[in-house]
């Protein structure tokens, strides 16, 4: 990609000498003259105030103060098991009310005719039936659940937590990357950072109004305890994998947020149909299961039979109404990447309004002329596997080798319903603090959303978890590869900022 | 509360408790070689065999049988570092930390936040090339570290059935080893091996003292200079003494009791009846009483009785059949 640099950032910022900015890329921090945005003028002064060695020694205790809470992942070497911080950036992303308030809406707008679809689908199936959604689409999806099929599911809410990856374009639009509505994660880390920060940097959020995201624990709760006739007399408990599982952290985290048990597939046990944990006091009634073990390991009756994670007989529980699963199981037939693309569609079928956020525009390798399109641009294109996440089984066209391109040419043609192509996308850039310098780097925002059943009662804390591709030109935001995070502002008040100016 | 939880609340209050009574015998006994100008002196010899047998260790020993100095103090470098070493000192706090682990969402951040300082401190210390000369003082910070740990646990954690078993597990650690302590001193300092209440040497009941931390308690109850049956009966029967025998057994009864009324359980009853029945033997013997059946035998009970309480708290909370709990 041509780097066209046509944009300076003004003389005299010795830290940001070596920032990049041009057209390529929208920028998170600077307009193209160079003038901060209005959401940035007050960090940028903050910086400027604080100089190299107070930054360096913030970012410093930042990380110790990561360590030393246990907020680790384990990384498994040769020589030892060692405990690693994931990594952190000091500056914080700014996102103005306005924008916010753009995103909510389309999130909101956009669940909503998730859940709807799912309800469908499992049900009536009217939009397949319309052929707005084509059928074979849908049955030949791997994560569509036939055990699910006019199953009712409690308040018809299939996704209670959905984490949206959005990123945004050159044109400074956020369009949506894809929506994680099995068992999204992250949430801790953009509550922690959020703690961290204000511990770190109080200084810096004076004078900004800071929409506060405190509240998501008790959110979450409140959905969860909805979803079954006892409400707050409900027993809810987190089922997590196990202490191996890289995302521990998170789970502890939130059970202990929520004051709710954390349980292990071994904890529970299934009997006449109702669910029981083992307690000091004896056998205790189960209503409502947050699970974060993926559904082929919940229950090895009817899913994998060589699951250790998962509960025997859980599934018939479930079915006859005796417990609560969030997520529902077989939302993933939404997440599939090559049923994203109708997401739009949806929206329009159901609420009958247009979309408020985009799609990243997509091309089905089911469909013969788009896939002959795709095979031609294999080199301009990422191409994925539809039901894949995490950033794995994907082809980055334009930084992949000619073995690379020909393997994914041969795997499409062998099966193209599994693949979709996208064309390569063009992340904003934020500012970063790296080495003494601050630099730009590529960003996305996984906002995390809280469905109650209908769009009043819809919760997003504002913000998210804004990722970080922490190698120069790298677009990879995956903590697996390189990447990191940083703390997420959403200001209060739009007037404010505007009488200011 | 989760039955797994309480089994990870059990053993972090053991491990915690195991951690701070090695890290006392290693002080103790490596400060006492600085005194010794022969090392096979044949009190330092039998020192070390109390040390390792109080530790459950094989000691490394040559071949005519004595224990070998340097491969000793080898060992004791790895009872400290060696985090495979389930009794060292490492292993000990990283188990700790993995039971605090399971449970981190019941404990409170400031408890957690210190194991997890402790461990990382810990680690950090491993390649230091100084560690015989700055010993002492690392063993000192650390016996202070790991005591805070129950400090922590008073001041900011909830006192509910979890504290109940992180404490059973401390008290019960604690119990077992100052018995296996006495046990050991009986067997290589003693007269007959533990059949009766007397050893050669009165003064290396100080060393006992110290490893449990009573050596200045015992100052102010009795005359300094220590006689054996006085040591015994102290360590083992004084009602006031936080590392007697007897205060632990009390504590143990004490919770065991609260935890019962916490839980609701209906399966509690054996579990009490041998608690109470081991304090109320504890209460009401006298030093005679030990020296009538022996301290290797009086001590072997008390172990013993251990062991059973132990299996019954996992029968009363933690393993129980399902069905009971459904009868």
């Amino acid at each position: 990609m041509a780097t066209q640099k046509e944009a300076e950032i003004p003389p005299g910022l010795a830290l940001f000498s070596n920032y990049a900015l041009d057209t390529d890329y929208f920028d998170e921090m600077f307009q193209l003259d160079g003038r901060p945005r209005d959401a940035y003028r007050k960090l940028l002064q903050s910086i400027l105030e604080l100089q190299a060695t107070e930054l360096t020694q913030r970012q410093q205790a930042a990380d110790l103060t990561f360590l030393n809470r246990g907020i680790t992942f384990t990384v498994y070497g040769e020589e030892s098991t060692i405990e690693r911080i994931f990594p952190y950036d000091i500056l914080p992303r700014i996102i103005s009310a306005q924008e916010w308030n753009t995103i909510e809406r389309g999130l909101i707008q956009r669940i909503h005719a998730i859940n709807l679809f799912l309800r469908d689908v499992y049900h009536e199936g009217r939009i397949l039936q319309e052929q707005v959604v084509p059928f074979d689409l849908i049955y030949s999806c791997k994560n569509y659940q036939r055990e699910m099929r006019g199953l009712h599911v409690a308040n018809d809410v299939y996704t209670t937590i959905v984490g949206t990856d959005l990123v945004r374009l050159p044109d400074g639009e956020f369009a949506v990357l894809e929506d994680n509505l099995r068992v999204p994660s992250g949430v801790s880390y953009m509550l922690a950072n959020r703690e961290v920060m204000t511990q770190v940097f109080p200084g810096m959020f004076g004078g900004y109004g800071i929409r506060s995201i405190g509240h998501y624990g008790q959110a979450l709760l409140e959905r969860l305890q909805a979803l079954t006739p006892k409400g707050r007399d409900a027993t809810v408990v987190l089922l997590t994998p196990g202490i191996f599982n890289s995302a521990y952290f998170e789970h502890t985290f939130l059970a202990r947020m929520m004051g709710i048990e954390l349980v292990e597939g071994a904890d529970l046990l299934i009997r006449d149909g109702f669910v029981y944990m083992r307690t000091t006091g004896g056998l205790q009634r189960v209503d409502v299961i947050y699970r974060r073990v993926d559904e082929e390991f919940i229950d090895p009756l009817h899913f994998r039979t060589d699951s250790v994670l998962g509960i025997p007989g859980l599934f018939n529980a479930y079915r006859a109404g005796n417990v609560t699963l969030a997520n529902a199981m077989g939302t993933g037939i939404a997440d599939d990447k090559a049923v994203y693309a109708f997401v739009p569609e949806m929206i329009r079928f159901y609420l009958g309004e247009d979309p408020i956020l985009q799609n990243v525009e997509t091309y089905l390798c089911g469909r013969e002329s788009e896939r002959k399109y795709v095979l031609e641009n294999l080199d301009k294109l990422v191409v994925k596997a539809v039901g894949e996440s995490g950033g794995y089984g994907m082809l980055i066209g334009p930084f992949s080798t000619k073995g690379e391109r020909e393997k994914f040419r041969q795997q499409i043609q062998a099966d193209p319903r599994n693949y979709i192509a996208q064309p390569t996308l063009r992340l904003s850039r934020a500012p970063c603090y790296i080495d003494g310098n601050v630099v730009s780097r590529h960003v996305d925002l996984r906002p995390f959303i809280l469905y109650g059943g209908s769009p009043d009662e819809t919760v997003i804390v504002p913000g998210g978890l804004t990722r970080v591709a922490l190698r120069e030109g790298s677009l990879v935001v995956n903590s697996s590869q390189g990447g990191g995070s940083k703390d997420t502002w959403v200001l209060e008040h739009a007037e404010l900022q505007e009488r200011e100016n | 509360m989760l039955s797994r939880s309480a089994d990870s609340l059990y053993w972090l209050g053991r491990y915690m408790e195991r951690a701070e009574h090695t890290v006392r015998l290693l002080r103790v006994r490596l400060n006492f070689m600085v005194g010794q100008t022969r090392p096979r002196q044949a009190g330092n010899d039998k020192g070390w065999q109390q040390f390792f047998t109080a530790l459950r260790q094989p000691a490394p020993l040559t071949e005519k049988g004595y224990v070998d100095g340097e491969a000793a103090l080898k060992m004791a470098h790895d009872l400290t570092f060696n985090g495979d070493n389930p009794h060292s000192i490492s292993g000990c706090i990283s188990l700790a930390r993995q039971n605090a682990r399971f449970v981190r969402s019941q404990l409170s951040s400031q408890v957690w936040e210190h194991m997890n300082r402790l461990y990382l401190r810990l680690h950090s210390w491993q390649g230091h090339h100084n560690w015989h000369d700055e010993r002492d003082n690392f063993f000192r910070e650390l016996e202070s570290s790991v005591s805070l740990f129950q400090g922590l646990a008073v001041s900011s954690l909830l006192h509910d059935e979890g504290w109940h078993f992180i404490q059973v597990g401390s008290h019960l650690e604690r119990v077992q080893a100052v018995c296996s302590l006495l046990d050991a001193h009986f067997r290589y300092f003693g007269v007959d091996g533990g059949k009766r209440l007397a050893t050669e040497d009165p003064l290396s009941g100080i060393g006992v003292l110290r490893a449990c931390n009573s050596f200045e308690p015992y100052c102010r109850v009795y005359d300094p200079r220590p006689e054996i049956s006085q040591v015994t009966s102290f360590l083992l029967l004084s009602p006031d003494l936080p590392n007697s025998v007897r205060f632990n057994v009390t504590q143990i009864s004490q919770q065991l009791e609260q935890l019962a009324a916490a839980t609701e359980t209906r399966l509690a009853a054996d579990l009490n009846r041998m608690a109470g029945k081991l304090q109320a033997h504890l209460q009401y013997s006298q030093i005679e009483d030990v020296i009538e059946v022996g301290p290797a035998a009086y001590l072997g009970e008390v172990l013993s009785a251990c062991d059973q309480i132990h299996g019954a708290l996992y029968d009363t909370y933690i393993n129980y059949p399902a069905e009971e709990a459904f009868a």
